[in-house]
């Protein structure tokens, strides 16, 4: 909850103070939320997991995902996987656009937020919290399971 | 006379001209060529020497892969996101083949490891036994990893990472296989769906039983 309600004010230093007009969120800039949410139950030996989840925007207008952050890794990042001539690139993203009315994929082999230096045992049935930054809107903390891919 | 002198010998270069061709139809066939997505045959390609060690520390080399069909995937352990959905193809391909008691029963699954740093035999055990323990590991110096790699077309690049432990490294996602005379015989490429997979790979050995 203090992890909240810094983030909270942060974010309102974060995009009060420069102050563009046009990215100042009105009152009724709805949450985003997420569905079908999890991540990858990493195999013992494995420190490296995955997040996949859909992001729907309900706002009138498009919401930048600057980053995910988790207390359970050393390391989180947006990453795309990119299939170039047979060759899987890792690329990471600096920012994500969850489209006004839209929906925005996060799924095994494309984008995805990759979860490096895992803390603790994370078996299935687990959860994670992840806190996801955005650009207009304060950020937000969901607590997402630990699933076994099928 | 003199005309005769000729014709004995040109007889006999003829003769000696159309037995080579006719027979070179008739005991050396053309081999039939394949429409299979994927497979080379005729051209297989024989892979390099080289030294590494399997998930429980026996050595392994060209010759182990001889005797079975291996499908090969080269990736790292601790891999996000790629890795472990090619694993979960392995087990899908290998569930959906089991009906196929011939074909299931010579045919192996190798994950051999482009992060030498952090995949030792013991690690490779643990990972895959978390998908499937009948899945071989294979792991090697940097030095034998890249000449077995060069020679396969197979890519990869560690990239810069946080710090010693946290990297990722770029690497090729396509599936290998490897014939039981130890050649590089198929590729299946990105994306992999398990059922397209195997029906490629049902029609490659049964191409090779009807033809070989």
């Amino acid at each position: 909850m203090n992890k909240l309600i810094i983030f909270l004010v942060l974010g309102a230093c974060g995009y009060f103070a420069p102050l563009a007009a046009a990215e100042v969120p009105t009152q009724n800039t709805p949450a985003l939320k997420i569905h079908q949410a999890w991540i990858r139950e990493a195999p013992p030996v494995s420190s490296t997991s995955a997040g996949y989840m859909e992001l729907e925007n309900e706002g009138d207008t498009d919401v930048v995902l600057n980053g995910v952050s988790s207390p359970d890794f050393n390391m989180t990042m947006l990453h795309d996987v990119v299939i170039e001539d047979g060759v899987a690139r890792m690329l990471h993203r600096e920012q994500l656009v969850i489209p006004a009315r839209g929906r925005l994929a996060l799924q095994p082999g494309g984008l995805h937020i990759m979860l490096m230096g895992r803390k603790r045992p994370l078996e299935a049935g687990a959860t994670v919290e992840l806190t996801f930054e955005f650009k207009q809107i304060p950020a937000q903390t969901f607590s997402v399971p630990v699933k076994r891919a099928e | 006379m003199q005309e005769k002198k000729w014709i004995l010998p040109l007889i006999i270069v003829l003769a000696v001209i159309t037995g080579i061709v006719a027979g070179s139809f008739v005991f050396k066939p053309k081999p039939k060529k394949s429409d299979i997505p994927g497979f080379f045959w005729p051209q297989a390609k024989a892979l390099p020497g080289f030294a590494m060690q399997d998930h429980n520390g026996a050595a392994f080399g060209p010759e182990n892969f001889k005797n079975h069909w291996s499908l090969v995937f080269f990736g790292y352990t601790h891999c996000p996101d790629v890795c472990p959905t090619s694993m979960g193809v392995f087990k899908q391909v290998k569930a959906r083949l089991a009906e196929h008691g011939e074909v299931a029963a010579n045919t192996r699954y190798v994950f051999i490891s482009v992060d030498p740093e952090r995949d030792t035999p013991a690690t490779l055990k643990a990972y895959l036994g978390y998908f499937d323990p009948e899945f071989i590991g294979i792991s090697g110096s940097e030095h034998e990893v890249a000449g077995l790699t060069r020679t396969l077309g197979v890519v990869y690049k560690r990239l810069p990472g946080e710090s010693k432990d946290i990297y990722t490294v770029d690497h090729s996602a396509s599936i290998l296989l490897i014939n039981p005379q130890g050649e590089f015989a198929g590729l299946f490429s990105t994306p992999h769906h398990p059922a397209e997979i195997v029906k490629n790979y049902l029609a490659m050995r049964q191409f090779v039983k009807e033809n070989i």
